[in-house]
Formats: structure tokens, sequence, C-alpha cells
């Protein structure tokens, strides 16, 4: 009787323990599904309760996803044939094209959508958000309002990586748990934009479902009112923390320091390109970004402290991020956070990451799933989600939590996951 | 402080002996391919035709390099990925003679820096044999 209490209570121990390692080494056992395959560098997604998904594609459109795997092509970029039909405005061009979407709160009733795209009507082009609305048979959009339109659009080349016309236009469009309309921006390669209090780009907006200021925001006297947040670099992630309602950005670094930050109602992110400033000189093409040695592999150490991503030198009150990835930059793209079926990784953040091998950088294409402190303003830990077999890693371009608590997961190499605990 | 065993510690000298050998032949072999590999890549820099098309290429050679070097941005597939440029489609000629002009250090396009590093390394057999496996997957 005691022997056999003593064989019970190893074997019981045995079991804890190997299921306590198992999960320390991460060995998760996610079940995978290819939920679409050839598509156009997808960039978002968007859900409704009953599983019904919008998706864009950068250079195509918008099209929906129905729950018998049917896929309705919406609203077509100008010139692409397919769609039911198209903004004659809207065109991509290197970063820029049809990015965030996101259905409206009160789809239900209303039937409207929002969609973030470049568009050429106005010259020299600019990102808008789209409102639209769907009809009933999720066969075709109406009622196009852009209700913004100035967000600012690189339109020609510069002498920096990634230099092409088209960079940095941020593009995450969400609905935070109270009910604004958030959006995301980039610096568009110029150097006067981060901490311009009029120019849009590299700002996190927060409004309501017409384009108007939020009453609640708090920026800095002379900023445009729709300002949360500014000086930032290239937001393309945004997620609400499930504790405290805040927004969490997962934001771009140049060579160096991608973030996540815990915004502050008003704050400066403290990224500031200029040159001849902070102790630079001029820089190519007036923007110091990327510098020094832009198109050479150097310490990030080195760089990070001649073009900080967060100069809290020059503002000292900036927004401190909670994660600078080691000093990396590797792509970091869209945030999300687990619904409560994932156990012990159930209300934990997720990030995805592009990857980006330049001078010597580990690629480090993954997702990464973020432990917080409780107020979510503290990273307390970050583990590398295993993939489940069949499943390759890729430019992870959105993470979406859909209704059933899957994790969806777009790549730009056409494909879009979904992983289920 | 005698020996406990000094059988066993000439025997670990001798192994630790053929390790560091074998180590600094090894060593030697890798010194002696890059060399070769840099003599090559600095001799055609003078030549029109780059070397590299003329050589046979083997896919499968290739398809490590590929999923090393390339895979991250162009995809497992070759079809490009956001600003990163769709690779099947093209002719050998057409992805050997980016892929050498980048290598000399030539700048072209916004994702200079990141090709000028993937590829600076690569002699004309990798080039050949990289642009093999990519010319054998489907352009469909």
């Amino acid at each position: 009787m005691t022997l056999r209490f003593k064989m019970t209570s190893a074997l019981a121990f045995s079991a804890a323990f190997c299921a306590s390692t198992a999960l320390a080494q991460n060995t998760t056992s996610l079940s995978y599904e290819l939920v679409l395959g050839g598509l156009e560098n997808p960039w978002d997604m968007a859900f409704l309760d009953d599983g019904t998904m919008l998706f864009t594609e950068k250079c195509k459109g918008l099209s929906v996803r129905m729950l018998d795997g049917t896929v309705n092509a919406l609203y077509g970029m100008g010139g692409v044939g397919g769609y039911a039909s198209n903004g004659d405005d809207l065109f991509c061009e290197g970063q820029a094209g049809m990015m965030g979407v996101a259905f409206d709160p009160a789809f239900a009733e209303n039937r409207r959508i929002y969609v973030y795209s470049t568009s050429n009507m106005t010259a020299p082009g600019t990102n808008r958000l789209m409102r639209m609305v769907v009809n009933d048979d999720f066969t075709g959009v109406s009622d196009r309002t852009d209700i913004v339109d100035d967000v600012e659009y690189k339109p020609l080349a510069s002498d920096h990586p990634f230099g092409g016309p088209g960079a940095h236009n941020g593009g995450r469009v969400r609905f935070g748990p109270e009910g604004a309309l958030w959006l995301t921006t980039g610096d568009t390669h110029n150097e006067d934009v981060p901490q311009s209090p009029t120019l849009m780009g590299s700002k996190i907006m927060r409004m309501d479902t017409d384009g108007n200021a939020h009453p609640g925001n708090n920026p800095p006297d002379g900023f445009d009112a729709r300002t949360f947040t500014y000086g930032h670099r290239n937001v393309q992630g945004i997620a609400f923390h499930p504790g405290t309602g805040n927004p969490i950005t997962a934001e771009h670094g140049p060579w160096h320091s991608d973030e996540i930050t815990f915004l502050v109602n008003g704050g400066n992110a403290g990224w500031d390109p200029r040159g001849n400033m902070a102790g630079r000189g001029d820089c190519p093409d007036g923007y110091c970004g990327y510098s020094p040695n832009q198109m050479d592999g150097m310490d990030r150490y080195e760089r990070a402290a001649f073009m900080p991503m967060t100069d809290l030198e020059t503002y000292p009150d900036a927004m401190v991020p909670m994660w600078d990835n080691n000093g990396w930059s590797q792509g970091t793209s869209s945030n999300a956070f687990l619904a409560d079926n994932w156990g012990a990784w159930s209300g934990q953040m997720v990030v995805g990451i592009m990857g980006i091998g330049f001078g010597g950088t580990p690629i480090g294409q993954r997702i990464d799933v973020f432990e917080l402190s409780d107020d979510g303003q503290e990273v307390y830990d970050v583990v590398e989600m295993t993939l489940p077999e069949g499943m390759e890693a890729g430019r992870f371009r959105s993470v979406v939590v859909g209704p059933d608590g899957s994790l969806y997961a777009a790549v730009d190499e056409g494909m879009i996951h979904k992983l289920t605990p | 402080m005698p020996r406990a065993c000094p059988q066993l510690s000439v025997l670990f000298r001798a192994l630790l002996g053929a390790f560091f050998g074998a180590l600094c032949l090894a060593g030697a072999a890798w010194a002696a391919e890059e060399t070769s590999s840099q003599d090559a890549a600095s001799e055609e820099v003078a030549t029109a035709e780059p070397a590299a098309a003329a050589l046979p290429g083997d896919a499968a050679a290739g398809k490590k390099l590929y999923r090393r070097n390339c895979r991250a941005c162009h995809g497992a597939t070759a079809k490009g990925a956001s600003s990163y440029p769709k690779l099947v489609g093209h002719p050998a000629a057409y992805l050997i003679d980016k892929v050498v002009r980048y290598r000399e250090g030539e700048k072209f396009g916004p994702n200079t820096p990141l090709m000028a590093q993937r590829v600076k390394k690569l002699s004309d057999q990798d080039i050949a044999n990289v642009t093999a496996f990519i010319i054998s997957l489907p352009d469909d």
C-alpha cells in the first residue's frame, strides 16, 4: 500500500514535472490550418463574431471570406479586375497600398467598415481612411466616405535604404474597447513629420467614426486635435491591454530598436530624424533615420546613440518603450492579445515580426508572446511561439485574434494562417 | 600531487591533439575555399559576361543557399513579398546579372544595402546554384 502510494506519487510528480518542463520548453500543441493561400501581400484582417473575415491585399483590394469559405472581392484598387467595384484613385507603390481594415462595433446595425489605403485623388497622393457600407449579402460596398484624407504619402524616391516611394505609412486600423476609432501612421521618410503638430504622419490618431477628434485627446497646444500620441517612426501595430484598455503599440525601428510602447495620452514617442540637431550634422536627403553609415552594418548601440528611436535627451518626457527587441530591428509589425483559451498564454500579447537580416542582425521571423505586468506597462518575459508542424515562419504582417479564440496570422508571402490552441 | 591515472592523461592529450589538428585542417580548407571564392569574384569584375552564367548550377545546393540567404524576403517560393521583388519568371541570365552587380558593389534600387550584404560572400558557383534553384520553381 505504501509502495503503491509512493509509486503513484512519483508518477504524479513526474507527470507534473514533465508538464511544467513542457511549458518551459514552449513545446505547444497548436493545431494549424491554412485559411487562405495564393494571396498577394495580405495586410490585415477583421472579424465579425460569426467568423466572417474581411481582409486586404496591398495591391489588389478588399475582400471578404464568408463562413462557407467563399471569397467575395468587394473593393479593388484602381484598375484591378475582379472586384465588385473599384476605387479608381487607390494605388500601391512600395510599402504603400491598401492596409488596415476594421468592422464598426455596431456593424449589425449600420453595416459600416473602415479601410486605410493610399490614394492619388489629390497630388502628390495621400493615405486615406475610408468608411464604407457593406451590402446585406456581402457582395459589394457603397457610400465611400473618406473620413481621413490627409495622412502624408512619400511620392519620390530618396537616398535611403528602402528609399523608394511609398515608405512608412503606418496603417493599422482598430476600434478600442471604449468604441473610438484608432489609426496608426508613419513618418514617410520625411524628417519634419514626426514632431510636426499638424502633419498627420507619425501619429496615433483617436477619432469618432466621422473622423472627428476624440474629445479626450490631450496633445500639446497647437497640435491637430485628432492626435493621441506623436513622434512615432512607423507604427503598424496597436492593441488594447485587456486589463486597462490602454493602447500598446508595436513599431518598426530603423537599423536598430524595434519598440513596444504603452501609450500615454498626448505623449511623444521621441522619434526626430532631423539633421543638424541632437549632435548630428547633415544627413542624406535631410533624413537621418538610418544614419550613420546607413548602407552598411555597424554596432546597433552606436546607431541608437547617434539616432535614437526614443530620444530621451532631447525629449526627456518622451514615452519610454517597454521593450526594444534587444536593440535589434527585425520588422516588428502587428500585435494582439490572446483570448482566454490559450492556457498559460491567455491574455498575453503576441507580436508578429517580419524579419530583416541586415548588417549581422538575425533575421528573426517569428511570433513572440509577451507576458506583461498586470498594469500592462512592463514586460516580464518574452518567448517565441513554436509554430505547429506544417507551418513555416514568414513575414508576419498581421496577427489578429478571431472570435473563436484562434490566432490568425497573415504573411506577406500570400497566406493567412490559423493557429488554435 | 601524484597523478591518479597517467595513461588517461596521455590518451587525453593525444585526443586533444587530434581534435585540434582536425580543426586546423578544416579551418585551412575553409580558408582556401574562401580565398578561391574571393579570387574568383575579383577576377570576374573585369569580364563582361558573368562567370556564373557559364557554370552549371546545382539546384539542390542552391536550395540550401536560398533558404539561408533569400527566403526571408523573397519568400519560400520566390514569388516576392512586400517591397521585395518576385524572382520566379525571370530567365537565369537576368537573375545572375542582378546578383553579380550587387556583389560588385553596384547600387541600384532601394533595397541595395540588403542585397549587397547578402550576396557579397557568394562565389560564382553559389550564384549558379541558387539561380538553378530559383528557375526550377513554378511560376503560377
